[in-house]
């Protein structure tokens, strides 16, 4: 009995840690069509508190194989969140669409802009370029304090709002993201 | 213009008095037997006088007419509502069986006339035979619309459960009746509305409660099964003795019953044959079909939205999208199928929508054919065929790459796993953001601290003396402390010996002057070499005087005294600090 409970334990042990290997054993599983056992697997690696683009995408496909185009959708959009540059992402977020039959509906010009515009860089490049923007601003305010008429007064009001345009974006797109992750909850415990 | 919107005012206030208002007629038994004795009333949502009555007759009028008037008011949310009522009430008794008419009554509110309605009663004759009654006191009815249809054609089943008045109902298990072979709708029932009816002279109360639209599944003889209730209720028992009042007291017993309603048959047709190419089974009448199309111009790997509408009494709750031809260049999508039917008393009504994506794979002018689609209409026992438009859609060339290969194969190349090994732990991501929104804020709060300082620092240079009078202010403050603290100690002497020996300390150390020269004439000197005015010079020197006179020759009225010479000696000391350069 008690050998059982260690081996059980050495299983689960070994099981926890090798997310690498979980993730083949689904695309395995995917490969043999059985999509509803490889999304288990790809969800027993988000509950382990691991994720990645990767992981978003193939659930996304496997649910797309499933037909379930609307939590398919929300899966890929994940992934673009992780990783905005995957073209293929944004094609099959098309797809699901088409699949979901809802058409974009037409935006502000502005809108499509701030989309673009806020999609340029990852979320934590888009950390880094707002700290190091205010980092500097602070350091030419403090050179200004110590030695007079270091920067003009209008390009500092033109920096410090450049800066907060950063601050906004960022917020903007943590609210986004925010929603998108929490969608997910939501349908989980719809299914359960 | 002022009068003209006057009248149009009233007119509107009036027409909705007119509108409100109505006498209103309510008859608490309706059939009933010529033994009951009924209440008529009369009521109207107003103040009413002059109340006509209607001939009544053909009845025994045992009490009446007793005029009631009720007003009530109520605020609910701050809205304060003003209710009048006026009702005029009758008993009554039939004095032979037979339908009666009561015609209107009216009356008048407000000088206006408002009339009632007629309204008939039937009265049944009553039959004494007691042996009688107690066979039937509750029973189960089952009703069909009709009992000899064709295959899909829908008939409703009603099952009523009447009650015997004057029982009380304690308790009730209704048993789930299913159809076999039958395509059931059931109906949602509005269990307050409860009827009143007579059979055989007796009164019941009949309390619908089921009502179901069923569609025939199959052919030949199809049972309607019973319906099945399980009722325990109270009835009087042996005679218990009487009550204070010296009325009878019964037991009570109750009784439970399981109650059956009969089942019957249901003649099932076959349709006519042959059927017509197009037919899927929709059975009904007044079907329609209608095309709809949100573009006919677009571009190649565009979507088009493609409805067809199906529209009618009957089935149609059951029809499932039928096969279309579209043109092979086109991928099509399953349609997405809306139903909005809903159950009528009788039969099923409504729509169907059928809402196809069509995305054309390459350039050209293709035309979506016109389709067909027959049912059979129950009311001519034919089959109709109905037809939709015919559509031409130009496509032009795309810019897409969904051009040369359908959706589904793209679908089928996309939809292949990322084998990318680069997991990260998700509370890493939420750490970032909360590292990131912290430093930025303390950054931020920095910045703006220091933009703060830098605004503070650059007042000072703008307003010298401004500046000067405060840093003289902070020196005179200090030079008197001393003196401060012997007017809280109340001590007399010491305070004149402080005041003169700050004043003596400010002069020695602002003009750099040893201990050992400081004097009257030296002041003079110093105040002249630097610039400050004759009557400072004057002040400051009548103030040492005044301080050594007062410690030898104290006033009435020392704490005053004191409070007044520290502000002199203060003033003077930023007076002196300001004017110097």
């Amino acid at each position: 009995m008690k050998k059982g409970i260690t081996y059980l334990f050495l299983v689960f042990a070994f099981h926890s840690f090798s997310a690498e290997k979980i993730f083949e054993k689904a695309d395995s599983l995917y490969q043999l069509s059985d999509y509803q056992t490889a999304i288990d697997q790809y969800n027993f690696i988000l509950e382990k508190g691991l994720e990645s683009s990767s992981v978003y995408y193939n659930l996304g496909v496997c649910y797309f194989q499933l037909e379930k185009y609307e939590k398919s959708k929300n899966y890929f959009n994940k992934c673009l969140i992780l990783n905005p540059e995957n073209t293929k992402c944004k094609e099959n977020i098309k797809l699901c669409k088409l699949k979901i039959l809802k058409k974009d509906s037409p935006e502000f010009f502005y809108k499509t802009w701030w989309k673009n515009y806020s999609n340029l860089l990852k979320i934590n490049n888009w950390y880094l370029l707002s700290l190091f923007s205010i980092i500097t601003l602070l350091i030419l305010t403090f050179l200004s304090t110590v030695k007079k008429k270091i920067i003009s007064k209008y390009l500092f009001v033109v920096l410090l709002i450049v800066n907060l345009l950063f601050y906004l974006t960022i917020q903007g797109k943590e609210k986004k993201n925010k929603r998108i992750f929490n969608q997910d909850l939501q349908n989980i415990s719809i299914n359960k | 213009m002022k009068k003209l919107l006057f009248y149009l005012f009233t007119l509107f206030t009036f027409s909705v008095n007119a509108q409100d208002l109505q006498l209103e007629v309510k008859v608490n038994k309706n059939p009933a037997l010529t033994s009951e004795i009924i209440q008529l009333q009369f009521s109207i949502n107003a103040k009413g006088d002059d109340f006509i009555p209607p001939p009544l007759s053909n009845f025994h009028v045992l009490s009446g007419p007793a005029s009631g008037f009720n007003q009530s008011y109520s605020s609910i949310n701050g809205k304060t509502e003003n209710k009048i009522s006026t009702t005029i009430s009758y008993t009554l008794q039939a004095k032979t069986e037979g339908e009666f008419t009561i015609s209107s009554a009216s009356v008048k509110v407000s000088g206006k006339k408002y009339k009632s309605s007629p309204y008939t009663i039937k009265f049944v004759k009553d039959i004494n035979n007691k042996s009688k009654q107690s066979e039937k006191t509750i029973f189960i009815s089952a009703t069909a619309s009709k009992t000899n249809i064709f295959i899909g054609e829908q008939f409703s089943v009603i099952y009523n459960l009447h009650i015997k008045n004057g029982i009380n109902i304690q308790k009730s298990e209704v048993f789930p009746t299913t159809f076999d072979n039958f395509w059931e709708d059931g109906i949602e029932i509005n269990q307050k509305k409860n009827k009143r009816e007579i059979i055989d002279g007796i009164a019941y109360t009949v309390i619908k409660y089921k009502h179901s639209i069923l569609t025939p599944q199959k052919s030949g003889k199809q049972i309607v099964p019973p319906a099945q209730i399980n009722l325990s209720y109270i009835t009087r028992g042996k005679l218990r003795g009487y009550d204070i009042f010296n009325r009878p007291v019964y037991h009570q017993k109750i009784t439970s019953e399981s109650l059956k309603s009969k089942s019957f048959n249901i003649n099932v047709k076959e349709l006519p044959t042959p059927k017509p190419q197009y037919f899927y089974e929709s059975v009904g009448s007044n079907f329609s079909l209608k095309s709809e199309i949100d573009r006919t111009k677009l571009k190649s790997g565009e979507a088009i939205n493609y409805k067809i509408i199906l529209r009618g009494t009957g089935n149609i709750n059951l029809s499932e999208p039928f096969p279309l031809g579209f043109p092979d260049e086109f991928d099509v999508f399953d349609p997405n199928v809306t139903n909005k039917t809903f159950i009528g008393n009788k039969s099923v009504n409504g729509s169907k929508i059928f809402e196809y994506i069509l995305i054309p794979r390459s350039e050209g002018v293709y035309t979506i054919p016109s389709f067909k689609y027959s049912y059979f209409d129950i009311n001519t026992e034919k089959y109709v065929e109905l037809k939709t438009k015919e559509y031409k859609i130009n496509v032009l060339k795309g810019d897409l790459n969904f051009t040369k290969d359908s959706t589904n194969n793209i679908s089928k190349k996309n939809m292949e796993l990322e084998k990318e090994l680069n997991f990260t732990k998700i509370s890493e991501r939420e750490k970032w953001q909360k590292y990131y929104f912290i430093s930025f804020w303390t950054l931020f709060v920095l910045l703006i601290s220091l933009i703060v300082f830098n605004i503070y620092n650059k007042n000072k240079t703008i307003n010298p003396i401004n500046e000067k009078r405060r840093k003289s202010t902070k020196i005179a403050i200090k030079r008197v402390k001393t003196a401060n603290i012997c007017i809280i100690n109340d001590d007399f002497d010491q305070f004149f010996e402080e005041i003169e020996k700050s004043l003596w300390g400010y002069f020695g150390q602002k003009f750099n002057v040893e201990s050992s020269k400081l004097s009257k004439e030296n002041i003079s000197k110093y105040f002249t070499e630097n610039n400050i005015g004759k009557e400072l010079e004057l002040e400051f020197i009548n103030l040492i005087i005044h301080c050594e006179f007062a410690r030898y020759a104290p006033s009435s009225n020392k704490n005053m005294e004191m409070k007044q010479i520290l502000n002199r000696a203060k003033e003077i000391i930023i007076k002196v600090e300001t004017n110097t350069k």
